[in-house]
């Protein structure tokens, strides 16, 4: 984990939490979909060991996390007390994001270049983003 | 505060740009998330000496 840069902490992803300022649509299939609501992420638990932890390198003002979260979309309740669907449509929605990000020059934030990819066992397996 | 050992609070702003499978009709579509993180050091690796594990 080390490199010549003679800045740096590794660090863990202790809570993470956040909530999207409007709702967003979801695609069910080729032709249906849904609106999410308000969309919830947490911290996964069970996410990959490769998962929650950064290093972040004052000397080169870069910062690399790569965490879990899950995801929980409040559309899909209304859709499956519709009763056409499968409960299972309410578990949490998994998801792996690594961000690249830059330090501001105050060192009180960052911009991210992040990546994300939805992880098998929900109808949006395969999804990525960036 | 990381560098001095010390949990930090962070929060963050972000929008994802997510492009579905074809067998969802393909499409992207952005999600913006707001929220915190709670960032916890491991161990830091500052000056010439080695890695410094932190309690």
């Amino acid at each position: 984990m080390l490199t010549q840069s003679r800045e740096q902490v590794m660090f863990g992803l202790r809570a993470l939490y956040g909530l999207s300022p409007s709702s967003i649509r979801l695609p069910l299939n080729e032709r249906e979909s849904i609106d999410s609501g308000q969309v919830c992420v947490t911290i996964d638990p069970d996410a990959d060991p490769s998962c929650n932890m950064g290093l972040i390198d004052y000397e080169r003002g870069k910062l690399t996390v790569r965490y879990g979260g899950q995801l929980v979309f409040p559309g899909l309740y209304e859709l499956v007390m519709g009763g056409r669907h499968d409960p299972g449509l309410l578990h949490p929605v998994r998801g792996v994001a690594t961000d690249d990000c830059t330090l501001t020059p105050d060192l009180t934030g960052w911009q991210a270049d992040g990546r994300l990819q939805f992880l098998p066992g929900s109808i949006w397996a395969g999804a990525h983003g960036y | 505060m990381l560098r001095q050992g010390r949990p930090a609070h962070v929060a963050y702003d972000t929008v994802f740009f997510i492009s579905w499978p074809e067998h969802l009709g393909g499409g992207s579509v952005e999600l913006r998330l707001r929220g915190t993180m709670l960032l916890v050091p491991f161990f830091a690796h500052i000056g010439d000496g080695l890695p410094e594990p932190i309690a």
